[in-house]
């Protein structure tokens, strides 16, 4: 066996042992820088502020290199890098329509200063398990001049 | 100097493959359709999360601060150098170096093995301060250990996610451990696997790196924000 660590075998490509130490190096880096934003600096904005977002920002790309280093999907074959990328995406995607229902202001949930749509109830309200009024939600009045079918 | 008895002399493709990279494409699109359902499974628990914090941001703050952030760090390290040891595993199977390759995979299990340990006693921590949800949540005793939560109701919801989301991680490296530490220790140590057969080691270092990503997103969600 050759010890040119870039060598493909049998259409298998060996990645070099120094560019996993690079990028194991370029993670703990990221890691400290994480810890630093959220410990050690005082970033305006609460606890919803730019270092919840800072931090997973960094988590992403400390998973980008993982991803396309140590698990090698940057030398795969394209079909599997559409495997590897599209399960990402369908996350995306998911924590995008569940976000969407609690970050709404329409929904008068988790969001500051927003007065909750008229006949629908708080989320702690709702929590208060049976016996609570049921939540109800109101009708919307028919616009002038429409007609029912 | 590589070990020439190290795994099958030739490559093995099975009959109803036409070749040796197409047999390996097919297999590595089903091991990444394996780590993509275990990315819809942990997926759930993190909505859960992110849904819950943004309700009650200031309690999720507040039930973080009570976590060690430098023992959380610490773990991090420690899968991070596992995941290295992993893939430099897999290097030298593939470079055909027996012992570099034994001595990469039993470096592997045994950082898995302290990240638990360290986990242990956090877990034990919050046991002995009263701190876990529906089976030892006490008020009083979460005082006299210092933890004053903000919103002990709405901490519990805090707790409760950190252990599902820890403990279903953990659980995942015990597997690891079931899969590395028993089949794929015993394989490597007769000599199976080698340049000619290295797939089995490369995808449990897959398992193994998926592992590390899902802490990589777990320790500042629970730890820092």
């Amino acid at each position: 066996m050759s010890d040119n660590h870039s060598d493909e075998h049998a259409g298998h490509h060996i990645i070099p042992l120094k560019l996993y130490i690079i990028n194991a190096c370029i993670i703990t880096v990221l890691m400290f820088l994480t810890v630093f934003v959220a410990k050690g600096m005082e970033l305006p904005g609460g606890v919803n502020g730019p270092a919840l977002w800072i931090a997973l920002a960094i988590a992403i790309l400390k998973t980008a290199c993982i991803m396309s280093i140590f698990m090698g999907v940057y030398w795969n074959t394209p079909l599997v890098r559409i495997f590897a990328t599209g399960a990402w995406v369908w996350l995306l995607i998911f924590f995008a329509f569940t976000l969407s229902d609690v970050m709404s202001p329409r929904a008068g949930l988790g969001t500051a200063n927003v007065e909750p749509l008229p006949g629908v109830q708080d989320y702690d309200h709702y929590m208060q398990g049976p016996g609570a009024e049921p939540i109800v939600y109101e009708k919307a009045e028919p616009k002038e001049g429409s007609a029912a079918h | 100097m590589s070990d020439a008895n190290m795994g099958p002399s030739e490559p093995i493709v099975s009959h109803h493959f036409k070749d040796r990279e197409q047999q390996t494409e097919a297999s590595h699109i089903g091991m990444w359709l394996f780590l993509a359902q275990e990315v819809m499974f942990f997926g759930g628990l993190f909505a859960a999360y992110f849904y819950y914090r943004t309700l009650y941001p200031e309690v999720f703050k507040d039930c973080s601060g009570f976590l060690d952030y430098k023992i959380g760090g610490f773990n991090t390290i420690v899968l991070l150098l596992s995941s290295v040891t992993m893939a430099t595993c897999v290097y030298f199977t593939q470079t055909g170096k027996w012992k570099q390759q034994m001595f990469f995979l039993c470096s592997t299990i045994a950082l898995g093995f302290t990240f638990l340990f360290v986990k242990y006693f956090e877990w034990k921590a919050k046991w002995d301060g009263g701190m876990i949800p529906h089976i030892r949540w006490d008020e009083a005793m979460q005082v006299g250990h210092g933890y004053q939560l903000l919103d002990p109701v709405k901490g519990e919801l805090f707790y409760s996610l950190y252990f599902i989301m820890t403990g279903m991680h953990a659980f995942h490296m015990i597997i690891g451990f079931g899969i590395g530490a028993v089949f794929i220790y015993l394989c490597a140590v007769k000599k199976e696997y080698g340049p000619n057969k290295y797939l089995p080691i490369e995808y449990f270092g897959l398992y193994w790196h998926f592992v590390d990503i899902v802490w990589v997103f777990l320790f500042p969600m629970l730890y820092l924000i």
